[in-house]
């Protein structure tokens, strides 16, 4: 059991290093006996709040021994061992009252030792300091959180990397939800995206970006649970018929900057932006998701699963092998999903490194040493020898776009990192000043249509109405989330 | 690498390091303030300096393999620079210029939920000593792989939580370590260190097993929470303070951008020692990271002597001290401040972290030297 670990790691070394054993300057006193008495406690708590009932279990579990010396077989413990089921009851602390008072489900094995060192303590004195502490720490899942049975799977809605994504129903709240598992066990241990993922999302409050309601770990798999949104960026331009009315664009935009600059001041980059990781629900709220998956050093073409990662949105210094990660490198993206959403097609639909920089500079002009200092010494630009292209004028390319907004764009798509604007710049773009003051003064997790000023507009290419069949169309191209 | 690195003897390891330690100071080799010290920090600067030496004699031997070794490790041809220098000398970061105060104030917020006090009260079998020299040693081994400095503390930042929740085995503490790395790295890096290498780094001690098992365990206990804020981003933070200060045209000196670089290295050495020292578990990361600055501007300047300007001097130097006080005053609350004996806490907590940095850094003059 994985729980176990230190405790049988401890026998383990203990066992190996008998000699050196002998030379430990502490000597096991009453106070290590204590201490280990809670150690065993709290990882009894640990296989509890992780639910490891035994239905979960799974067959593997069913290791009759009643030791498990290897930290390595987690689960090994079997929890329908009666054998020492029927020995507590005739302890005077019976089995029952320890499970009960733990809430531990009633046919968890517990290990010889514990029971042993329960018996002593009972005698002494009963166990009540560390228990209540537990019991209060059981309690939040005796409510169901942190259960995989809280919640039912309703249908597979894609599959990734490292993680495949269910669409599922929360028992508690009755709310549908995405359940995001994660495989935890790979060469290196447990993926870093995933280990990103979850550090950075559980300090993210924000109107949006997508909530985090809940996490399960079980022995080899980690269940997130995200609010579920029907639609994201990409499917609601294919909706659309790739003609967005305006002022659902600007809205769109603020949104996304809102969301990326509350990351920003964090000093959290998303780093894979794309119209798929943007969600979108009925409302029409925009929401970031999928932190932290991207790895700024390497341009992966393909994933594990020989998914085509798009290089569309990647910044030319990122294409250029920059490792420098800093919070420019959303902001270009940004800019690609501004065109994208104003002319209904994606700016820079690049294959290869090649192309995408060659279409970068083809519109935008070649990088010079004014445009980007330091370009003309970097080894890779130099060796594609491209044609020295000229800047083309923005908005015989985005003709929808007005001044604030080519403007916007512009500073948006800048070569050079250090004057690329910042999302909280952005968001102060005159571009915006028509959503009015009070947009400015919302509170992080207040949704911009909490103001009666902000409310979509019809979209022109739309086949109904805004916001009613936000398809569910077969060919909705998922992304991870 | 021949011995292996299990921390389990510091008995034997405590008196060797003692009488080393005697003879250190036969040959005179102890700073001369130490003599000058009340009993009580005599006492104080007699565990540091245990401490410090404790931290050259761990027996896993694999410090001086990584400090001294002529040759170079299998490892080190084949691990690529993970963190070139990007910040060309006089240009502030690009987050500093964009979000740099608000973010501070965000970083200060979260501070205290992420600060682990007195990890090791829980502890039966590990001492301050153990916890020293492991992270002594996790510091060599950062450096090794060319992991960042934020890294490094987010690694010991794990480690002491882990430790406030859960009682470790002696013999599991350097797993433990190398655990805490792995997750930091995973958290902050774009490439993380292999495992094998980690573990051949134990001399093989531990298996792949049980590195994964105790990483899972680790997430669990901490619940995921590794975004915690360190001493890299408050040093950093506030050498763009500095720096940003220093732009202003008047100042027309040759090494002004030299001046808060070379001082924020001191800074981070001194970090380094306090990352090491149980003593420094107490104090907030800001804090501790802006009176490193302090003390590192202090050693300069006694340094440069005449060199510069002494108007500038003292202008940079009331500039740090200012620092130094924003590290120490609670993030805008008010309330806080309103509550006269909280703000003289801080001021108490400030001014002891101050002067323990001072003890810590006399008594390492010798490694601080070096490093220069």
């Amino acid at each position: 059991m994985t729980s176990a670990l230190l405790l049988l790691l401890s026998t383990m070394n203990k066992m190996k290093n008998f000699k050196r054993r002998f030379s430990l300057s502490v000597p096991r006193t009453e106070t290590i006996e204590e201490n280990e008495f809670t150690e065993q406690i709290n990882q009894l708590n640990i296989c509890h709040t992780q639910g490891l009932t035994p239905d979960r279990l799974g067959p593997a579990s069913h290791d009759a021994s009643p030791v498990s010396p290897e930290p390595t077989t987690p689960g090994a413990q079997s929890p329908s061992d009666l054998h020492y089921h029927s020995k507590a009851q005739h302890r005077r602390f019976s089995m029952e009252d320890v499970s009960k008072r733990m809430s531990l489900p009633m046919d968890i094995r517990l290990p010889p030792e514990f029971l042993k060192k329960l018996q002593l303590e009972s005698e002494n004195s009963p166990l009540c300091k560390p228990l209540s502490r537990m019991s209060r720490r059981a309690s939040l899942s005796d409510i169901g959180f942190g259960k995989l049975e809280t919640y039912v799977k309703l249908g597979k809605l894609g599959e990734g990397t490292y993680a495949t994504v269910f669409k599922g129903r929360s028992k508690l709240t009755e709310n549908l939800v995405a359940l995001k598992e994660i495989r935890l066990e790979h060469e290196e241990g447990a993926p870093c995206t995933a280990i990103r993922e979850v550090s950075l999302l559980k300090n993210l409050k924000h109107a949006n970006i997508v909530t985090l309601h809940d996490i399960i770990h079980t022995d080899r798999c980690l269940t997130l649970v995200f609010e579920y949104l029907d639609s994201d960026l990409k499917q609601y331009l294919d909706n659309c018929g790739n003609l967005m009315s305006m002022h659902n664009v600007k809205i769109f935009m603020f949104q996304l900057l809102r969301g990326l600059s509350y990351c920003h001041k964090r000093k959290i980059l998303h780093r894979d932006l794309k119209p798929q990781n943007l969600l979108i629900n009925d409302k029409g709220e925009l929401k970031l998701a999928d932190f932290g998956l991207a790895r700024a050093k390497s341009v992966p073409t393909k994933t594990y699963s020989n998914e085509v990662v798009t290089l569309w949105y990647r910044p030319p210094d990122v294409l250029l092998g920059s490792t420098e990660y800093s919070t420019p490198i959303d902001m270009w993206g940004v800019g690609c999903i501004l065109y994208e959403m104003a002319t209904g097609r994606p700016m820079f639909p690049g294959a290869t490194v090649k192309e995408e920089l060659h279409l970068i500079f083809r519109l935008m002009g070649t990088a010079t040493e004014d445009s980007w200092p330091g370009v003309s010494s970097n080894e890779e630009f130099r060796s594609y020898l491209f044609p020295q292209y000229r800047p083309q004028a923005l908005i015989n390319h985005v003709p929808r776009l007005d001044t604030e907004g080519i403007d916007l764009l512009s500073a948006l798509l800048l070569y050079n990192t250090r004057s690329r604007i910042s999302s909280e710049a952005a968001l102060r773009h005159p571009y915006f000043l028509s959503l009015g003051d009070n947009i400015h003064n919302l509170a992080d997790t207040a949704s911009v249509f909490s103001l009666q000023e902000v409310q979509l507009q019809k979209d022109p290419g739309h086949r109904s109405s805004v916001f009613q069949p936000l398809g569910r169309g077969k060919n909705r191209r998922q992304s991870i989330f | 690498m021949v011995y292996c690195a299990e921390m389990v003897s510091y008995a034997v390891n405590g008196e060797r390091s003692q009488s080393v330690h005697k003879r250190k100071r036969m040959d005179g080799a102890a700073s001369p303030s130490v003599e000058a010290l009340t009993p009580a920090q005599q006492r104080q600067a007699a565990r540091h300096r245990k401490q410090k030496l404790m931290s050259k004699l761990s027996d896993s031997g694999f410090e001086e393999d990584l400090m001294s070794s002529p040759i170079p490790s299998p490892f080190r041809t084949d691990v690529p620079p993970l963190h070139p220098d990007q910040q060309k000398p006089g240009q502030l970061s690009c987050w500093y210029l964009q979000y740099g105060d608000i973010g501070f104030k965000i970083q200060r917020e979260k501070e205290a939920q992420f600060h682990p006090c007195k990890s090791l009260v829980r502890q039966p079998q590990l001492t301050e000593e153990a916890r020293c020299t492991l992270v002594s040693w996790l510091i060599q081994v950062h450096r090794h792989f060319r992991l960042s400095f934020e890294c490094c503390c987010l690694a010991v930042n794990i480690t002491d939580r882990f430790l406030a929740s859960t009682p470790v085995a002696a013999d599991c503490f350097q797993l433990l370590g190398v655990s805490a790395l792995l997750l930091a790295s995973k958290q902050v890096e774009m490439c993380s260190p292999q495992i094998s290498h980690l573990l051949s780094l134990c001399c093989d001690a531990f298996t792949k097993e049980q590195l994964c098992n105790l990483e899972c365990l680790i997430l669990r206990r901490l619940n995921f929470r590794l975004d915690a804020p360190t001493l890299a981003f408050f040093l950093d933070y506030y050498t763009n303070c500095i720096e940003a200060a220093q732009l202003v045209p008047e100042s027309t000196c040759g090494d002004r951008f030299q001046r808060p670089r070379r001082c924020s290295h001191l800074a981070q050495k001194v970090c380094e020692l306090t990352l090491a020292d149980y003593a420094f578990n107490k104090y907030p990361p800001s804090l501790t990271a802006g009176c490193a600055l302090r003390i590192a501007s202090k050693l300069l300047k006694t340094e440069q002597g005449l060199a510069a300007v002494q108007s500038q001097e003292d202008q940079w130097d009331s500039f740090v001290n200012d620092l130094c006080t924003k590290a120490a005053q609670p993030p805008d609350s008010p309330l806080a401040m309103k509550d006269h004996s909280f703000a003289e806490d801080q001021a108490n907590l400030a001014a002891e972290c101050k002067d323990n940095l001072r003890l810590l850094v006399s008594l390492n003059q010798e490694a601080l030297a070096q490093i220069e």
